[in-house]
């Protein structure tokens, strides 16, 4: 595959999710200001599922990107994790002046603020699967593993990570959390 | 004491026949109390008492008792909002068993929580105390064993006591409750416990559940209290898990409202529940699943507060039983965008408040509109009780409230919330009036906040920084301070 400039296989597919992330949150935060129903209703729907596809799916769709347009697979963990991580600091504002220091960084291993570099790595897993897949039948670069030692490894711990915090419906990850909080800080 | 008593029973004997049937006994138009006592007539009369005293069980032990002090059944729900019941005009929720406490008690439509999170707030319903004195600032700090519980008092006083139900409170396990008779409570998922097949630990020994509801389980327990009764008069203290998250109703009340237009508000949307960081209260489903569950485990709350007026009614103690309902707290569903609780808006700290107690409220069926705190449950209850109130409680007694419809409530009161980690809302202070609320948090991290609860109830219009607003601001911010100081506030970093 041919490797294009930096910005067209690492630079834009980060602008493109990070952009739909922040414009639908954006709109979504605004929407219940609005004084038409159906518009607010439309507005919130619509804005609803881009955050969700941006913010949980969203390297499924990077990863392609940088992929065919020959970013390195380093380059392309960068381009996969940076939106998530920019999704984490937004996320930890919110936290800022009401924890100490010590907490503060401790939230950084709550699952709903590691849950999205996690969940993006695990979408760049499968993402690397089918990229491969077509490159090898339909490019024909046939030297192209489907499953390399790298992106294997990807797959099969973010996989493994995703599940234990999702298990039991996410309340076996919260409660060791919270258990492991209280002992530090409690 | 044998001799006082036949004396008092004859005398009491003499007094009843005068009253009903002795002009069978002694001649028709001749009050026995007006005519001469003879020496027969005295001795036939202690003759008689002697022998129904040997006897026993031929007399109730009323008789010789004086007035008996009232039973007290309290039962509080989690969650529950103070509009979430049909005699507060929900549009689709029916309560008829809450509807007959307000109907024949007084409903509180202005009950307000100190602190509007589950176990600070619970802990303030047991000591009469605000979370930064009992110590309870948030879910994660542990109850204090110092603190000293209505239960406990009342225990002192004679009462046989219960407490049955959601604790909450971090520590290891239960605690050692000073004061209960019984204590059956559950530490799963961190003392929230769950609905269905939730261990219980009954005075201390854990006992599966398999297949049980909780509600109608802790009411069972509940029932075999009241069952039980003996000479003593009880406390029930009776602490539902419903209707916290994780909404789950019994079976037979599943999809109750399927097809219920559910007039959520008009800022809410499905999506509230799971963006501007809501996720990390726990909420993973769209709002109207989730409101949908929750009205539903409302109405099996009140099924088994049903079965309580029940098995009351069928015992003859009703009317002997002073009755109160509360919340822990309320709930938003999209008001403000906002999902959850903690907040100082009205829909987070305003709760259900029923008492029913026939005795004393002349006027049944009254709504009380005077400001009244979680923190005057304790105070309320020694109070009818003739008890003393101790003085490190800080709530004030509903007696005369309860008494009569004009008795002046409170001007203001203090509303406290400490960060809870890790849920991204700041400490919070706010001092509520009858028509203002002033709110600050901590480190300024959001701005101040002032609202005008007659003209905008909703609080929709932060007239801080308006002309008006100002002025105001200055006023509440010492009348705040004012508050602080006379409660003894401090702040709690970390929870």
């Amino acid at each position: 595959m041919e490797k294009q400039s930096i910005y067209r296989r690492v630079i834009f597919p980060i602008i493109l999710v990070f952009g739909v992330m922040s414009v639908s949150i954006y709109l979504y935060n605004i929407s219940r200001f609005t004084e038409n129903r159906i518009l607010h209703l439309i507005v919130s729907h619509v804005s609803a599922v881009f955050i969700f596809l941006s913010i949980w799916l969203g390297a499924l769709f990077s990863n392609t990107i940088a992929f065919f347009r020959g970013a390195t697979f380093g380059e392309r963990l960068i381009v996969c994790l940076v939106p998530p991580l920019f999704r984490c600091a937004y996320i930890l504002s919110d936290f800022l002046g009401i924890y100490s220091i010590g907490e503060f960084f401790f939230l950084f291993f709550h699952h709903i603020v590691i849950g999205c570099p996690l969940v993006a790595l695990l979408c760049m897993g499968v993402s690397e699967i089918w990229c491969r897949i077509i490159a090898r039948q339909k490019i024909g670069a046939r030297a192209i593993k489907v499953f390399a030692l790298s992106n294997t490894l990807v797959l099969v711990l973010s996989f493994v990570l995703v599940c234990i915090m999702l298990w039991n419906g996410g309340h076996f990850y919260y409660y060791l959390y919270m258990d492991v909080y209280t002992r530090l800080f409690v | 004491m044998a001799v006082i008593f036949i004396t008092i029973f004859t005398w009491t004997s003499i007094r009843g026949f005068s009253c009903s049937g002795a002009h069978m006994m002694y001649g028709a138009g001749k009050n026995f109390l007006a005519r001469p006592l003879t020496r027969r007539d005295a001795l036939k009369t202690l003759g008689g008492a002697a022998l129904m005293g040997i006897s026993g069980s031929a007399l109730p032990n009323e008789i010789f008792a004086g007035p008996s002090k009232p039973n007290i059944v309290f039962i509080l729900t989690d969650d529950h909002r103070w509009d979430a019941m049909s005699c507060m005009g929900h549009p689709f929720i029916r309560t008829p068993n809450l509807d007959r406490i307000a109907n024949e008690g007084v409903l509180f439509e202005n009950a307000f929580v100190t602190t509007s999170l589950c176990s600070p707030s619970r802990a303030s319903f047991l000591t009469g105390q605000y979370a930064h004195q009992h110590g309870v600032v948030t879910n994660h700090t542990a109850w204090d064993s110092r603190n000293i519980t209505f239960l406990e008092l009342l225990k002192n006083a004679g009462y046989d006591t219960a407490f049955i139900g959601k604790w909450h409170m971090p520590g290891k396990g239960l605690p050692e409750l000073r004061g209960v008779d019984r204590f059956i409570s559950f530490t799963k998922e961190g003392g929230q416990g769950v609905y269905y097949n939730c261990p219980l630990i009954i005075d201390g020994v854990e006992s599966d559940r398999s297949g049980k509801y909780i509600t109608e389980d802790l009411t069972d327990f509940a029932v075999k209290f009241i069952e039980k009764k003996g000479g003593n008069p009880f406390c029930l203290y009776l602490s539902h898990k419903a209707v916290h998250f994780g909404f789950r109703p019994p079976k037979h009340l599943n999809n109750l409202y399927d097809n219920v237009d559910l007039k959520l508000p008009p800022e809410s949307d499905t999506w509230n529940t799971v963006t501007r960081n809501h996720l990390f209260v726990g909420a993973l489903f769209p709002m109207k699943i989730l409101y949908r569950e929750y009205c539903e485990t409302v109405v099996s709350v009140d099924e088994q507060v049903g079965r309580i007026l029940n098995k009351l009614e069928e015992m003859h103690l009703l009317d002997n039983t002073i009755i109160i309902y509360a919340g822990d707290n309320g709930h938003f569903w999209g008001e403000h965008g906002l999902y959850d609780k903690r907040l100082a808006y009205e829909e987070s700290i305003r709760i259900p408040f029923l008492v029913r107690y026939p005795k004393l409220i002349q006027d049944p069926g009254r709504r009380a509109p005077q400001m009244i705190l979680n923190i005057d449950l304790a105070p309320t209850i020694l109070d009818l009780l003739e008890l003393n109130i101790p003085s490190h409680i800080q709530g004030q007694s509903l007696k005369r409230i309860l008494q009569s419809a004009d008795a002046p409530g409170r001007e203001s009161w203090l509303y406290e919330h400490f960060p809870v980690f890790p849920i991204p809302i700041p400490g919070i202070t706010a001092v509520r009036t009858n028509q203002y609320k002033y709110i600050e948090y901590q480190n300024d991290v959001r701005p101040k906040e002032l609202y005008d609860l007659k003209a905008d109830p909703k609080e929709k219009n932060n007239i801080i920084r308006a002309t008006e607003g100002k002025k105001l601001a200055e006023e509440l911010k010492q009348e705040l301070e004012r508050l602080k100081k006379a409660t003894g506030y401090r702040f709690f970093t970390r929870g």
